[in-house]
């Protein structure tokens, strides 16, 4: 049972150079409980399918398709309504937990503003609410915490106050951008841990956006690539990881180092990320790809469904891997 | 015997925090009892958290930063003592490559002029086209193409960018290169292209690299030795394999095992017993080993001594009390 549906999802951007496309006709589902990684390199369009489906584009965005909750249609839904459900019933914890937080307010009436706004709470139960909420999270001195403002705070004490705050009505989806990537690796590790936590004990869906395969192979159930705005490959983590389907997928993970094989030489891919505003015709991977035929500059390949929830968008068929090893 | 390039001697660097009208002077030290030496031809790698001082360490032997007290000995040498004067013959020598590719790469300035600066400087004796033929080949070598000579930096992607502060590096033949997390900010795919090149250049050129990251794997994938920093200290250093196969300080088995790792078996089967809390404040530093506020081993005697750095064989060093228990 899906509780979000995303179909046919568009995001473009009009530039003083024209028309941009972020995101090109991504569609998913997240069920109860499970945790999805969105995967891609920067400007894949990872973190704006999220905004889009959330309301919140840049003014020069506009989303196209659906994007449905609980059966109810996300996008061109009213502010008022929108309200009712963002950072209620969804909520988002963003990569900088520096820039996320009022620098003026202290904490403690950034973590009552939600609950009053979404839960009718007076303030003073909001307050003993917040606290709770910050103990949960494994916040030291919660009650203490509370009264500070965010620059007396770490990075990763700011970190757990967004969550503390992004949980706090205990959302359905928990959308992650990010989240641990301005962390040092002892406190992104405690932080992975506490969202593991959170699907295990209350349910909650998390979607979580980052560029680290580490990060997703420790925590994600199932995984969507994306590349140049595009959905590329989606499924399983573990089928994903050790038999990659799309040659782009393959290639990010044989960019990635290992701290066990460190003798390894990495393989790159070649080239760079295309610009989204000039796109190269057909598959916008194809002059990166060490398998592109005549076909994939000419026609873009449909993300196609295979068979246990797998899905590749790729004209190549073969085995991935071969190709270095017979030459 | 004379493998040995550098040699750094109780390093220490402190900065001043300047107080206000009711606020004490402060002092943050940055690094303190940095002692180790590099031979010809190594990869040492420098891993911590941030505000460890990796950095600092760095520019300090570059003398980019004056430290405190302490000795850098280059070739004989004691760069301390030296003065920006008598420094800049061994300016060519000792190169750096910086994090940030673009903010590091001056926008006035083509991508030729940008790379032959240093030559400019530096080498005096050679003659425009002679620079302009070195540039050339440099530019070959990083994986540049020779129509980008004219062309600037806000044309470039990071990983391009990184490239020509790569060739900019290696223009005057150094002997010695810090790379201050040269990869951090760049994508994943095009992050392993600039690994590769790094190890391709220090064979080709047969240089000396010191690799500092906070990105354990990384580091890791291009290390002979490792050391490890704690607020401003050496933990443990040790070669590269020692180190991940063996950790010997609680801090080192800690930040092995919160390491992501990119294998989905694999990290369902670690246990995270991750270390509680963060690091301290460098200005306030807690007494005795700067660990024991989060270390599983610390005792009293963590909190009133400070643990000396213990040569344990096969130029191994640890800072530890408790390293033989665990």
């Amino acid at each position: 049972m899906s509780i979000f549906e995303v179909k046919g999802l568009s995001v473009n951007f009009t530039t003083i150079n024209g028309e941009v496309k972020a995101v090109n006709n991504v569609s998913f589902n997240i069920a109860k409980g499970e945790t999805v990684a969105i995967v891609g390199e920067s400007g894949s369009g990872k973190s704006q399918t999220v905004l889009a489906a959330l309301g919140l584009l840049a003014e020069n965005g506009h989303a196209t398709g659906s994007v449905k909750f609980e059966g109810q249609e996300l996008l061109g839904l009213e502010i008022k309504n929108l309200n009712k459900i963002r950072g209620n019933k969804i909520s988002m914890v963003f990569q900088d937990p520096m820039t996320s937080l009022n620098p003026f307010l202290r904490i403690s009436d950034q973590m009552v503003e939600v609950l009053t706004l979404h839960k009718g709470m007076n303030k003073k139960a909001a307050t003993a609410e917040a606290i709770r909420m910050l103990d949960a999270v494994r916040l030291p001195d919660a009650s203490q915490v509370i009264t500070r403002f965010p620059h007396e705070l770490s990075g990763g004490m700011r970190q757990r106050v967004m969550i503390a705050i992004a949980l706090s009505c205990e959302p359905q989806i928990l959308i992650a951008d990010e989240p641990t990537t301005a962390l040092d690796v002892t406190v992104q590790a405690q932080m992975l841990e506490l969202f593991k936590g959170l699907t295990k004990d209350f349910g909650t869906s998390l979607i979580l956006i980052t560029h680290d395969l580490g990060v997703v192979a420790g925590i994600a159930d199932r995984m969507m690539v994306m590349y140049a705005g595009k959905m590329v490959e989606k499924g399983n983590v573990d089928e994903t990881f050790y038999s990659p389907k799309n040659p782009y997928t393959f290639g990010l993970l044989h960019s990635t180092p290992h701290i066990d094989d460190p003798e390894k030489r990495l393989e790159p891919i070649d080239g760079l990320p295309p610009s989204l505003e000039n796109l190269p015709s057909g598959c916008a991977f194809h002059p990166r790809c060490a398998y592109s035929m005549e076909r994939c500059l000419i026609e873009e390949p449909k993300l196609i469904v295979e068979k246990n929830g797998r899905s590749n968008a790729c004209f190549y068929k073969g085995k991935l891997g071969d190709k270095e090893s017979s030459e | 015997m004379s493998n040995i390039l550098l040699e750094v001697n109780d390093l220490k660097k402190t900065f001043p925090i300047s107080g206000g009208m009711f606020v004490k002077k402060q002092t943050l030290t940055a690094i303190e009892d940095i002692s180790f030496s590099l031979t010809k031809g190594e990869t040492l790698g420098i891993v911590g958290e941030s505000g460890c001082g990796k950095s600092t360490l760095g520019r300090c032997i570059l003398q980019l930063l004056e430290p405190d007290s302490g000795q850098v000995v280059w070739l004989g040498d004691d760069l301390t003592k030296l003065g920006w004067r008598k420094m800049r013959p061994h300016r060519k020598d000792l190169q750096i490559i910086f994090q940030d590719p673009l903010a590091s790469l001056n926008p006035r300035l083509t991508v030729g002029e940008i790379i032959a600066d240093p030559l400019r400087s530096l080498m005096p004796q050679l003659n425009q086209a002679q620079r302009q033929q070195k540039v050339l080949a440099m530019m070959k070598s990083v994986g540049l193409l020779p129509e980008m000579i004219s062309r600037f930096p806000h044309e470039f992607s990071g990983g391009q960018a990184q490239r020509i502060g790569i060739a900019r590096a290696l223009i005057t033949e150094p002997k010695l290169i810090i790379c201050d997390e040269p990869v951090s900010a760049l994508d994943v795919s095009v992050q392993a292209q600039i690994l590769n090149l790094l190890r391709d250049i220090k064979d080709e050129f047969g240089l000396t690299l010191i690799f500092i990251s906070h990105d354990l794997s990384v580091v890791r994938h291009v290390s002979d030795r490792i050391m490890v920093l704690y607020l401003g200290r050496i933990a443990e250093l040790a070669s590269s394999g020692d180190l991940y196969d063996e950790p010997k300080h609680p801090y080192t088995k800690a930040l092995l095992k919160a390491v992501p790792v990119p294998d989905p078996i694999k990290a369902r089967e670690r246990t995270i017993e991750g270390l509680t809390g963060e690091i301290p404040s460098p200005i306030n530093p807690p007494s005795g080993c700067t660990f024991r506020t989060r270390c599983p081993m610390a005792d009293k005697k963590c909190a009133k001594e400070r643990p000396q750095i213990d040569d344990i064989g096969r130029g191994r060093l640890i800072a530890c009390h408790h390293w033989r228990k665990g």
